[in-house]
């Protein structure tokens, strides 16, 4: 019940003029909705889990060379094997979930009917929606540090447990430990402008049409699939494949090379663990990426573009009429 | 202060949902009444600078809405007719969120917030999340955040729905408290609210204002009008169909009905007081049509 008093207008006064709403206040507060909320953390556990999963069954990416019926084999946590991991099986999944965090930052809010409140107080067009932008950026980073957490305490487990070992070198020192510079060379160059990509375009379509948000999401999904699966086709060549934005084609365009001087640093009379130390060695040897960087700094600036654009196109009124209600 | 509404439209596709509406109003409390679908909520929106106007002017202490938007917003306090809160945060969260978003100070937001909490006696419940609240407890949160930066427009459409009888009385003394110094508009079906608090009746039909008036004159116009009539279930039936009724009551004798009619609609009616309700329907009765562009 409505407690009996004077007046709401209480010895507390202020000055409303003087206190302009950041983007950081906004930021702040649907970082820590976000947080209080336990999907989020659902998701979490089920990225760390999945990274961990995938990680355990890729920790040999490939049969380089089938030497007396055993493979020769390339681990997915060094250089050359992470180029294949990351990109080719962790962001194929994690990507599809990028929309899904954000194309609801503000749409939710119509369809809860929170929208207006927020719309009736002084916060301005630009404060809202960077805010909510940059704490489903945030949320999505968070997760993408998860896949680079997983992927190194995965590294390391191979390396020190044999156990864990699938098909492959049958001792522990054939392991090769994570190369951790290449690991987080191919998360930035494959996850961060992914993220920055993806969660802005969901979060553009979504905002401007609120009513079509789960075509929106499906629709970016199935579009990052055929992506993924055209990308071989579509960026397959050397000079263009630093555009293809999935990174699919990252591996297959080094991958040749790894082979050759693997090739050239085995002898006829090696064994089975003489032929393995080498690859050891040869797949730790980290490619050239500056250009793959330079292009993938380009996709993450246009995702801050649309995001820019939503600012400029997103409308404070929800034109839905109202009347005919109770 | 000072708020003029100039020929104001607004239309969806081709009907006007709100056409022609011209008011000036001072500080105090309006009484927006109407059937459903008069355009209440619609104006309330144009007010609130949630929804841009078709055609016409809003002004605030002479500054256009459109073109000071943000001005407005920094003084109003709004509860829409239908909303949502989130379920993640705890009421006091979620009136700290607001009050954010409202620019209040850093110093003075927990106070205020405490303040809201008391005024509509949700203290005690303040740390329990918000998808824990009944109806009438999520609409007291409603009301506190609309009050949180002491607005001086003060804009709440059908703010007593879902309160409990008790709530409701008490949310009408609050309002009523508050009717200094600032605008309230308060759009509702309970005819008995405008009656307890108003100073200003605005009735809307058809997107437009068809009265606007103070309550004491409304109750003027339809006394001599109203009547009692206690009658068998046949004569109620009759009489239903013939006139239009405020009140239906079984009685142990008879069934009591509260008729509104120029004339004495039976031999046994007995003339009586009107109440608002009754002005009310006397003025709205038999306009069922809208406009179209």
């Amino acid at each position: 019940m409505i407690s009996h008093v004077t007046s709401a207008k209480t010895a507390t006064s202020f000055d409303m003029s003087a206190h302009p709403i950041r983007v950081l206040a906004v930021f702040s507060w649907e970082l820590r909705r976000r947080l209080a909320g336990r999907s989020f953390w659902i998701t979490a556990s089920m990225v760390f889990v999945l990274t961990l999963a995938f990680m355990w069954l890729g920790q040999f990416k490939a049969c380089v060379e089938l030497y007396k019926g055993s493979c020769v084999s390339l681990a997915g946590t060094s250089a050359s094997g992470i180029l294949l991991e990351m990109p080719g099986l962790l962001m194929l999944w994690f990507a599809m979930l990028v929309p899904f965090l954000t194309a609801d930052l503000v749409t939710l809010d119509v369809k809860r009917r929170t929208h207006e409140i927020l719309m009736a107080t002084p916060l301005s067009k630009s404060a809202y929606i960077w805010g909510r932008y940059l704490a489903g950026l945030t949320l999505c980073l968070l997760l993408a540090l998860l896949i680079l957490a997983g992927t190194l305490l995965m590294g390391v487990a191979l390396t020190h447990f044999l156990w864990l070992g699938l098909d492959g070198p049958s001792d522990l020192v054939n392991y090769p430990p994570p190369n951790v510079q290449a690991i987080l060379l191919v998360w930035v160059i494959s996850t961060l402008p992914v993220v920055f990509l993806l969660s802005s375009i969901g979060f553009f379509f979504s905002t401007l049409l609120p009513a079509s948000s789960g075509f929106i999401k499906a629709l970016v999904l199935v579009g990052w699939l055929a992506c993924w699966m055209m990308a071989e086709f579509l960026f397959g060549h050397f000079k263009i494949a630093q555009w293809d934005p999935t990174n699919s084609t990252l591996a297959s365009t080094f991958y040749p090379d790894m082979q050759k001087a693997y090739f050239s640093g085995i002898s006829p009379t090696m064994t089975l663990d003489q032929r393995q130390q080498v690859l050891n060695r040869v797949q730790q040897n980290l490619p050239d990426l500056t250009n793959w960087l330079l292009t993938h700094a380009l996709y993450a600036a246009l995702g801050l573009v649309l995001t820019t654009l939503t600012v400029f196109l997103f409308r404070r009124f929800d034109t839905t009429p109202r009347w005919g209600q109770k | 202060m000072e708020l003029v509404c100039e020929q104001l439209g607004k239309h969806y596709g081709t009907i006007w949902a709100v056409h022609d509406v011209t008011l000036r109003a001072g500080s105090g409390i309006i009484g927006l009444v109407g059937p459903n679908g008069a355009g209440k909520t619609t104006l309330m929106r144009m007010i609130a600078t949630l929804l841009v106007q078709t055609k016409g002017s809003i002004t605030w202490n002479g500054h256009d809405t459109r073109t000071h938007g943000a001005e407005v917003r920094q003084v109003l306090g709004y509860l829409p007719q239908d909303f949502g809160l989130y379920p993640e945060f705890s009421g006091r969260q979620f009136l700290r969120y607001i009050a954010t978003m409202k620019g209040l100070p850093r110093g003075v937001m927990q106070k205020r917030v405490d303040e809201m909490l008391e005024l509509v006696n949700l203290e005690s419940v303040a740390s329990r999340k918000l998808r824990t609240y009944s109806g009438g407890m999520r609409q007291r949160i409603g009301i506190a955040q609309a009050l949180l930066n002491d607005p001086s427009l003060l804009i709440v459409d059908e703010p007593t729905v879902g309160l409990d009888p008790e709530e409701r009385v008490r949310f009408r003394t609050l309002l009523a408290t508050l009717n200094t110094d600032r605008l309230i508009i308060l759009s509702t079906h309970i005819i008995s609210d405008v009656e307890a608090i108003a100073n200003r009746v605005i009735i809307m039909n058809k997107g437009q204002i068809h009265t606007d008036t103070t309550p004491e004159d409304l109750l003027r116009e339809a006394e001599g009008h109203v009547w009692t009539v206690v009658a068998d279930a046949a004569t109620a039936a009759r009489l239903q169909t013939q006139h239009q009724l405020t009140a239906l009551v079984n009685h142990r004798d008879g069934i009591q009905l509260r008729i509104v009619s120029a004339t004495r609609p039976t031999e046994n009616a007995v003339l009586v007081e009107p109440n608002l309700e009754d002005a009310y329907m006397m003025t709205v009765r038999g306009q069922k049509a809208v406009l179209t562009v």
